[in-house]
């Protein structure tokens, strides 16, 4: 499992967050929030590359498509410069924390994610409907490493038929676990099983941190809210792609409010990009990037053209990062809901 | 706004409201048993017009079983941010228009599956806490009694998710009653629940090129090379390469067994007990025209096609 989470988290994350403080240098945006973003970006860009590779490649040998995502992230982290810096800030700031009691229960929840993410792996896998019809998906792209676009996700060779409306960046989490990692598909995938907690978790460290701007104890009750719903213990425990969804709708309501009031090229096109990265893994999130820009536009500074600057902005950098699925799957796929919808 | 103050009495009756609605909800709305409702409604629980906009549209402020008990509170503020922003500070307007017609989209469309409105859970928290420590500040509140006021939401959110164990306690219990009264009985094959499903496929004599009809059950597929058909029985739909197509509401179970067994090649059939109940017709037809074969993991059921007279007058080859 190590074998994907270092190079993916660790690596590839470390470089997301490293070149997103460079980016959003002048942003009012504190630098771990951005680290965080950057880490839980990071397996997105991963698939965003695989997406890339296997449509406009189909056939492509899994030693190049390997190659074309750690190809991403060097240049990625080449570009980051001065970005990496934050990152000691980060461990010096975070050593100056370990005084202060209201990050202890913050210190007791990072541990209890973790021991849920070591005693789920050694004791569930994968079982529930929806992610074992991705996991399969993405087998069905590993073994042809291409992506079509289709009127029906048909797989002759089995008799699967993929029903999922979505983007195809969570099928592709299997697909480049896969790739690292052959025998993963034996152990029941762990790599993704352990993003259930992980992003659960990220979710907490957002808030927490975010939340500590009014008070330390206010983050803390908080949290200890956030964690008092089933919804939430269902997030963190059950297989599923919400907790990824909804830790970057957190991150696009957040990177909102920033491009609300600074509305630069920059953040609004990393606000486009955080939304592709949603609506890659969920069609809820195509939708609700929609109302983002709508919202976007319709109340950020500026006159009508830097409004439709912006929106362009807005949407060019949702088309690139992943959001062109969408419309090439109504013209040229499945109709995705434009077409008679089976629910599950 | 200012000038006001944060009165005990009203703030207890806040309170109160959220545990007699928590009550009221887990004890008398919320059903454990499905009765005369539709089995999907049941368990998406909107089988009642009051479910139906408690945890359908209303879902992300009003669904005390998956969001908790505290979201209803972020509508004022929602409203209050987006009327008359503290400030004028757009931010605020920015995200109470965005959660409202959000929630205004996934409850209308998507209001029948809780972890569409879950989506926006954080946030609207967020929007609870934050819109709370305003009001506070606006009225002056000592420090201390913000966080009593703070504790006290905390609190109210863990009395509502002790309701909903108790729920669900009580639900489990009697699922399990009923499971045990319905369990099929007789069958040989018992041992194959503790298998894993490839291994209990492969014993139970599904080869690689053996075809099986999969009642919406991908984990057929998952780290094996299996041939199957994909069908899900709550829609009727078998889906092929020309895309879904209705298996048993335009054929007689035994035309439709004909179809699968010649026409398809397929003599088997894997679906759970849970899964086959969504078909108004399937169960019928795995009752009339199929013998179980196997029990396996995860509550798996495996069928068999039974051999049946061709339409000629002779029994087909697969016998």
């Amino acid at each position: 499992m190590l074998a994907v989470f270092l190079p993916t988290q660790v690596l590839f994350g470390t470089a997301t967050g490293a070149f997103l403080v460079r980016m959003m240098a002048t942003a009012k945006w504190p630098d771990w929030a951005l680290l965080l973003l950057g880490i839980g970006l990071a397996p997105c860009l991963v698939t965003l590359v695989l997406y890339y590779s296997l449509w406009l490649f189909p056939g492509l040998p899994h030693g190049m498509a390997i190659f074309a995502v750690v190809a991403f992230f060097v240049l990625l982290g080449g570009a980051a410069g001065q970005g990496w810096l934050a990152w000691r800030r980060l461990f010096l700031q975070c050593r100056n924390l370990r005084y202060d009691r209201s990050m202890w229960l913050f210190a007791l929840c990072t541990l209890g994610f973790m021991v849920l993410a070591v005693v789920k792996l050694l004791t569930a896998p994968l079982t529930e409907h929806d992610i074992l019809e991705y996991a399969v998906q993405g087998h069905v792209f590993l073994r042809d490493m291409a992506i079509t676009y289709q009127p029906h996700h048909y797989d002759a060779a089995t008799g699967f038929y993929y029903v999922g409306l979505h983007g195809f960046s969570f099928p592709l989490l299997f697909t480049w676990e896969g790739l690292v990692w052959p025998e993963a598909w034996t152990l029941s995938n762990p790599w993704v099983r352990v993003l259930t907690p992980f992003y659960a978790w990220l979710i907490v460290a957002l808030g927490w941190g975010l939340m500590r701007r009014v008070g330390r104890w206010f983050a803390v009750w908080f949290v200890l809210a956030l964690g008092g719903a089933m919804g939430f213990f269902f997030l963190g425990t059950v297989y599923h792609l919400d907790a990824m969804r909804i830790f970057l709708f957190a991150g696009v309501v957040v990177l909102l409010t920033q491009a609300i009031s600074d509305p630069r090229p920059a953040i609004i096109g990393l606000l486009g990009v955080v939304c592709a990265a949603g609506a890659g893994v969920h069609s809820l999130s195509a939708i609700l990037a929609c109302l983002v820009g709508l919202v976007l536009t319709a109340l950020m500074e500026g006159g009508m053209m830097r409004r439709l600057g912006a929106a362009l902005c807005f949407g060019l950098a949702f088309l690139l990062a992943g959001g062109i699925h969408y419309p090439v799957d109504v013209f040229l796929g499945t109709g995705w809901i434009f077409k008679d919808i089976v629910w599950y | 706004m200012k000038g006001r103050k944060l009165r005990g009495w009203a703030w207890a009756l806040v309170l109160l409201i959220g545990v007699a609605l928590s009550c009221a909800y887990f004890l008398a709305w919320l059903p454990l048993r499905q009765g005369s409702m539709d089995k999907d409604l049941f368990e998406r629980q909107i089988g009642s017009p009051l479910l139906l906009w408690m945890n359908g549209y209303l879902g992300p402020f009003l669904h005390l079983d998956y969001q908790g008990i505290m979201n209803w509170l972020a509508l004022p503020v929602l409203v209050w941010w987006t009327v008359r922003p503290p400030g004028g500070d757009r931010r605020y307007r920015a995200v109470g228009i965005l959660v409202i017609i959000s929630a205004g989209v996934i409850g209308a469309f998507g209001g029948f599956n809780p972890r569409y409105g879950f989506t926006l859970y954080p946030v609207v928290l967020a929007v609870v806490f934050l819109g709370a420590w305003r009001l506070m500040m606006y009225w002056e509140v000592p420090p201390r009694r913000r966080m009593v006021v703070l504790a006290s939401l905390v609190a109210l959110q863990y009395f509502n998710v002790s309701m909903d164990v108790l729920y669900r306690v009580r639900a489990w219990r009697i699922e399990k009653m009923e499971a045990a009264r319905t369990a099929p009985q007789g069958i040989g094959n018992a041992s194959g629940k503790t298998l894993g499903v490839q291994e209990w496929l492969d014993q139970a004599g599904i080869g690689a090129s053996t075809t099986v009809l999969v009642n919406n059950l991908p984990q057929f597929w998952y780290g094996a090379a299996r041939k199957g058909l994909y069908y899900w029985s709550g829609s009727d739909l078998l889906y092929g390469a020309q895309g879904p197509e209705l298996l048993l509401e335009r054929r007689t179970e035994d035309e439709a067994a004909h179809f699968l067994a010649d026409s398809l090649g397929c003599r088997y059939v894997l679906t759970t007990g849970d899964l086959s109940g969504y078909g108004e017709r399937f169960r019928p037809f795995l009752e009339d025209r199929c013998s179980l074969v196997a029990l396996g993991p995860q509550n798996l059921q495996l069928f068999r096609i039974r051999d049946l007279p061709s339409p000629e007058g002779h029994e087909s080859a697969d016998r």
